[in-house]
Order: structure tokens, then C-alpha cells, then sequence
């Protein structure tokens, strides 16, 4: 299919798109369907499932046949569609990350699956599957050439001019096993493992296929034979889960280049991203109980139009997956220069927050313990007794933690419960300040003070400061307002 | 259009827009809001009410349970046409907003309190919207986009429509002219933006 009009760059997708655009459509919509085929029960289920699929593959395929993009001069333009036909013209200027995805067949002939991302939306803009490397470079060279539409502002500033030619951060192997176990993968794993034979009634079919009875032979087991093999099952969901945590972050790095940071990973599937430093809206440091324990920590970065919650896309979710404490203050130089956590004075909330939030606890856990005391009266009292002090050691961590800090360039947030937060926006990346009041706030005369930025839609993340003194919030939102005013915002 | 054929008192004329003051909703908003909710209201209301009259007089059920309902309906419109009443001018005492150099700042809410301000800069385009029953009673919107997510859309309603036009422009200055501003101190540049990509 030839284009209206070639430019000079005409592009297509590698000829090998089809193969690969195939292939992914196979894996994720044909492979279930021929699942239910082989393993359904023969009820009529399976057939209703394949009519559905087939329309769902026909349009994924026919939409990545269709697909034709062109580089004219400072733009992407990316044509999709048979019967609705779309043209989209994405600026140069306004490409704010490029990801690109390998697995081993996409290195074999050296081609790679690219994802280019602006501030706006959630997906990303142009989705290719595939792309030569040599496309590849002359879509980044563009990008990052049409970018000069900014003024120069002030002088490069020394370290930070240069390209790296070694990364400043690298993923450890102790770190990449540990962030296995911490994400348990395994467990997912087993229990999609469990509901497929569930689903297709696969335990009665081994039971029937076996040579032995069941039934007998799980009596001749001993107690010591049941919790071996429990054990055992226990060991290889912590091998397959390191096993994941393997190809997917094996040789994490981050480089400073001139587009920004530049984030590799993987193993069997290849992925790579560019995060240039202005873009990020929003920073979090997170550390889970374990990982405290262990002395580790995890970064997140959001960034406008970006999708953080993207599982496919690990180098997109984490900045840093886990890394030592130790290197957070290398790590922030290199990310967010202005950032410093290290000497930093969290100015607490209001001294009645703990009260106010153990009220709360303990009302809240009325609800379940009423229900459950309705049928077992002392299970009900004894699980409210319980749950009133798990929730009284957690409410006092929280107001532990909860504190804020005005550094030079950014507010910094903390917060948690289980899980350290310690959140940063510049204050040129914040849109808006709210105070919020519910009635109770205004009797205790405290407020939550939120600042909005770009980029959270998709994260979770917020940036909220609960049981704040109600002049404490006034004060600080017009402090911000000011400094907010006062910085420009940029995409 | 409104703000031509009304020539404003000399006095409203010379005080600049964005001088900060406190100012409140437009006056006509409380009936404006009232007639809008005893629009949206009837809907539900009218058929609940026949619904009543009906179990009341026609139907055939135990009386006491006829008077319950009745006496229910009457207590709901009471309590609906209480509020309709009542509410917008507590409303009306409790919003309050201001226009300054820095920004735009809006306090709402009778029982759950919202306060939020906006910078100038940071508004990336402004709507002016008007109902019919705003226009009836010269009021408009003024709703302001910020590239934020969770607030992206700042609404202010119940000002008079030449009024959200006069804030809009102001706000537009700020959009063309950014060098307008009257910050003593030099514009601060996001250091790391002219590291990356430039």
C-alpha cells in the first residue's frame, strides 16, 4: 500500500512487521482461544469464546497491516485504518520519551518494537512493531534535533553537559534477586495456574490419566511427606519469580545522555527507555517494610502522558526498581540535581493527627466486627481487640512519618504506613493547590493540603499532606502559590 | 452582548481587576440556582409525588400505611423545597474568590470546605460557559485548564457573564505576554531543562 504523498524519509515498518505483528496477536488473542480448544470440556462454551475472538483478531490485524509512518519535516505521521481510516501528525518537539522493546527474535534480525510517548493521554502515540535500528536512529536523531523549538536558557551547567559513556546507576544481582522476592511474582504465577485448572477441569483429567489412585496414595503420605513437598512448592515459586526478576532486569542501567536519562533492562526481552530530566512531574521514594529491613529503597518517576501502572513496560513503572540506600544521594544527583534528602527537617502535622486517625481506626473496624459478632460473638470481639491494635501500631507509625519540608526547589511529602513514601514535585511542575475540609477537619481545624502536577493519572501517586494545622495549610499554600508562580513550567 | 451596552460606573472602571479583593458570587446566582434545582428536582419529585397521591387516594392498602406514605411524600417536599431555599444563599455566603497578580484563588463549600488557587502561569486556556438559565440571569462560567490531573478544571460559576469575560482576558495578558508580569524578580528557569534536550 503506497502512501499519498512520499516524502524524502517515506518510511515503512521493517518488512519482517508482519511476521512480528502476527506474532504478538497470536500470543495474546489466538493462544487463549486455541486453549479453550483443545482443553474445554466439549460444551458449547468453547465455540462462543472463538466467535468472539475472531472479530477481536481480524481488527488487530487489519489495524497493524494498515500502518504506515512517514518523518517529514518535524513531524511523525502515523497512518492507520482500512474502513476508518486515522492520520495522526505528532510533532518532534512534542515526543517526550521513546521505548523501544527486543525479544530474541527481534534482535536476531535486528529490528525493535517502538513505543514514542507525548504529555498528553495515557497510551502511547505511535506504537511500531517493528522498526529497523537504522529507522530507529533517524527517528531519535530527528526527535531530538526538532527539539531546539526552546530557547537556550541559561549555560549548561558543568557535569551535567556532557553524555555519559558509563552508566551512573547499575542494578546489582542481589538487588534484582531480592526485588524478585519482594514482588513475588511466583505467587501470580501459581494463581493463574490454579484458576486455568480450575477452569478447564484439568485436576480431574490428571486424576483420571494417573496410574494410581490418588485417594490411597495421598494417605500413604506422611505429614513429613505433605510439608516436604509444600516446601518444595514454597522453593520453586521463589525460583521462578528470581527467574522473572532475571530476564526482565538483568543489566539495569541508566545512563545520562544528552536526550536525558537512558534506562536499558532485560534479558530475554530487551527494553530500553529515555526519560529526559525535565519531564519528570513527580517523584517518589519508596521503601516496603522488607526492603527497610533490607536497606533498600525503590524510585518512581511520573511523567506527563506517561503510563506507570504499565506491566509490560518495567523500566517505564520503576526508575529504580531497588537499589541501597546508600546510593539515594548519587542517584538524586544525577536525576534531580536540586533534590537533596539528606539533611532533610520533616516538619510534622498536627500534634492531634494520631488521635483523630486511631478515632477513625476504630470506628471503621466496627463495621466488620459487628457483622462477624453477629454470628460468633467472641470471635467478633476478640478480631475487633486485634484488628483496634494492629491498627493502633500502624496509625502511630503513620503519624511517625507523616511530615512535610520546603526545600529550594521542591516540596517534599512523607507519609506511609507499611511502606516509607517520601514524595517530591518541583515546584515548577506544580499546577494547583487545593485545601481540602471535611466537616470533621473543620471541628479538629485542620485541613489536607494536595498539590496537583501533570503525570498522575495513571500512578497512584499523590501529593497529599493530611491533619494539617488550618492556618499551617493556608500558609503553606500561598508559600507555594508564590514559589509556583515564580518558577515557569514546562512539558 | 452585555458588556457593551452596560457602560460601568466610573468608580467599578478605574479598580483594577486583579487587585486581590475578596469578592463574592453575582446575587442573581441564588435564584438562579433555585430555579435550577427546582428544575432538576422536579423530575424525580413530580412523578414520586403522583405516585403518593395515589397510594393516598385511589389505592386499596392498609390506612396506616396509606398515611405513612402520604405524610412521607409531604415531609419529603418539605424538606426538598427547604433546602432549595436555604441552600444556594448559604452558598452564596460561603464562596468567596479573589483575582491577583499571582493568580486565581476560589473558596467553596457549606459543609465539606474546598480552597484552590491557581498560578496565573500555569493556566494553559480558559472557557467561558453560560447556561440558559445563566443567560436568563446574566451569569456564566469561567472554567480554567491547568496541565494537572486530578484539578485540571478550575470552574468558577454565578458571576456575571461581562464579569467571567473581564477575568478571562486578564488572565489571557498573562498568556501572550508573559513578560507583562509584574515580577520584581527576574523569571527562575527550571535549571534542569537546559541540560536535557536542548
Amino acid at each position: 500500500m503506497v502512501s499519498e504523498h512520499q516524502t524524502a524519509t517515506g518510511m515503512r515498518l521493517h518488512g519482517l512487521s508482519p511476521v512480528f505483528q502476527i506474532g504478538s496477536s497470536f500470543l495474546t488473542l489466538v493462544v487463549p482461544g486455541l486453549l479453550f480448544l483443545v482443553f474445554a470440556t466439549g460444551d458449547s462454551y468453547a465455540a462462543w469464546y472463538m466467535i468472539a475472538f475472531l472479530p477481536a483478531v481480524t481488527i488487530s490485524l487489519i489495524r497493524y497491516f494498515t500502518l504506515r509512518y512517514d518523518l517529514t519535516e518535524g513531524h511523525v505521521v502515523v497512518r492507520e485504518g482500512l474502513l476508518f481510516k486515522s492520520v495522526r501528525h505528532i510533532p518532534f518537539s512534542r515526543i517526550q520519551n521513546i521505548d523501544t522493546k527486543q525479544n530474541p527474535l527481534h534482535r536476531l534480525f535486528g529490528v525493535a518494537e517502538v513505543r514514542l510517548e507525548t504529555a498528553g493521554g495515557r497510551e502511547p502515540e505511535a506504537v511500531f512493531r517493528v522498526l529497523s535500528l537504522n529507522s530507529l536512529e533517524v527517528i531519535r536523531a530527528g526527535v531530538f534535533a526538532g527539539r531546539n523549538g526552546f530557547p537556550s536558557q541559561a549555560e549548561p551547567k558543568g557535569a551535567g553537559a556532557e553524555e555519559q559513556q558509563t552508566p551512573f546507576f547499575r542494578m546489582g544481582w542481589s538487588d534484582i534477586v531480592l526485588f524478585g522476592l519482594l514482588s513475588q511474582k511466583g505467587l501470580a504465577l501459581l494463581a493463574g495456574l490454579v484458576y486455568l485448572m480450575w477452569e478447564f477441569e484439568l485436576w480431574s483429567r490428571i486424576e483420571a490419566a494417573l496410574p494410581f489412585d490418588p485417594e490411597e496414595a495421598s494417605k500413604a503420605v506422611s505429614v513429613g511427606g505433605w510439608i516436604l513437598s509444600g516446601l518444595g512448592l514454597v522453593l520453586l515459586l521463589q525460583v521462578l519469580t528470581i527467574a522473572w526478576s532475571f530476564l526482565t532486569l538483568h543489566g539495569f542501567r541508566i545512563l545520562r545522555t544528552k536526550e536525558g536519562l537512558s534506562i536499558y533492562c532485560g534479558l530475554w526481552i530487551r527494553q530500553s527507555a529515555t526519560l529526559p530530566r525535565h519531564r519528570i512531574h513527580f517523584l517518589s521514594i519508596r521503601e516496603g517494610l522488607l526492603a527497610r529491613w533490607l536497606g533498600r529503597l525503590s524510585i518512581q518517576a511520573a511523567t506527563a502522558g506517561g503510563n506507570l501502572s504499565s506491566e509490560e513496560q518495567i523500566s517505564r513503572k520503576w526508575l529504580i526498581p531497588l537499589t541501597r540506600k546508600a546510593h539515594l544521594g548519587s542517584i538524586l544527583r544525577e536525576v534531580q540535581p536540586e533534590l537533596d534528602l539528606s539533611h532533610v527537617n520533616w516538619t510534622p502535622v498536627h500534634p492531634r493527627a494520631f488521635y483523630r486517625m486511631l478515632k477513625r481506626w476504630w470506628v471503621m473496624m466496627l463495621a466488620p466486627s459487628i457483622i462477624l459478632g453477629v454470628q460468633l460473638p467472641l470471635a467478633g470481639a476478640i478480631s475487633y481487640g486485634v484488628l483496634g491494635l494492629l491498627g493502633t501500631w500502624g496509625m502511630a507509625m503513620r503519624a511517625k512519618n507523616l511530615g512535610y519540608a520546603l526545600g529550594d526547589g521542591a516540596i517534599l511529602v512523607r507519609d506511609g504506613i507499611l511502606t516509607l513514601e517520601r514524595n517530591a514535585v518541583r515546584y515548577s511542575k506544580v499546577q494547583s493547590i487545593s485545601i481540602r475540609q471535611t466537616p470533621l477537619d473543620r471541628r479538629a481545624r485542620m485541613g489536607t493540603l494536595e498539590v496537583d502536577t501533570a503525570g498522575q493519572s495513571t500512578s497512584g501517586l499523590r501529593l497529599r499532606i493530611p491533619y494539617l494545622p488550618i492556618a499551617v495549610a493556608e500558609a503553606l499554600k500561598d508559600e507555594l502559590r508564590q514559589r509556583a508562580a515564580a518558577a515557569a513550567f514546562r512539558w | 452582548m452585555q458588556e457593551e451596552a452596560i457602560d460601568p460606573p466610573t468608580a467599578i472602571r478605574a479598580a483594577p481587576l486583579d487587585d486581590g479583593s475578596v469578592r463574592r458570587l453575582d446575587p442573581a446566582r441564588i435564584p438562579a440556582e433555585r430555579w435550577g434545582a427546582l428544575i432538576s428536582m422536579a423530575f424525580l419529585l413530580l412523578p414520586l409525588g403522583a405516585l403518593g397521591a395515589w397510594i393516598w387516594w385511589y389505592s386499596s392498602w392498609d390506612p396506616a400505611l396509606r398515611l405513612g406514605i402520604g405524610l412521607g411524600c409531604v415531609l419529603l417536599y418539605l424538606l426538598v423545597g427547604g433546602l432549595l431555599l436555604l441552600w444556594p444563599s448559604l452558598e452564596h455566603k460561603r464562596t468567596e474568590w479573589r483575582l491577583d497578580r499571582e493568580g486565581l484563588e476560589i473558596r467553596r463549600g457549606v459543609i465539606w470546605r474546598h480552597v484552590i488557587s491557581v498560578p496565573r502561569r500555569r493556566i494553559q486556556h480558559t472557557d467561558v460557559a453560560q447556561g440558559p438559565l445563566q443567560r436568563r440571569y446574566g451569569l456564566g462560567t469561567l472554567i480554567t485548564h491547568t496541565a494537572g490531573t486530578h484539578s485540571y478544571e478550575i470552574r468558577l460559576e454565578g458571576i456575571a457573564h461581562g464579569l467571567a469575560l473581564r477575568v478571562r482576558d486578564s488572565l489571557l495578558e498573562e498568556m501572550h505576554d508573559p513578560s507583562a508580569q509584574s515580577h520584581p524578580e527576574p523569571l527562575e528557569t527550571d535549571p534542569i531543562g537546559s541540560l536535557d534536550g536542548e
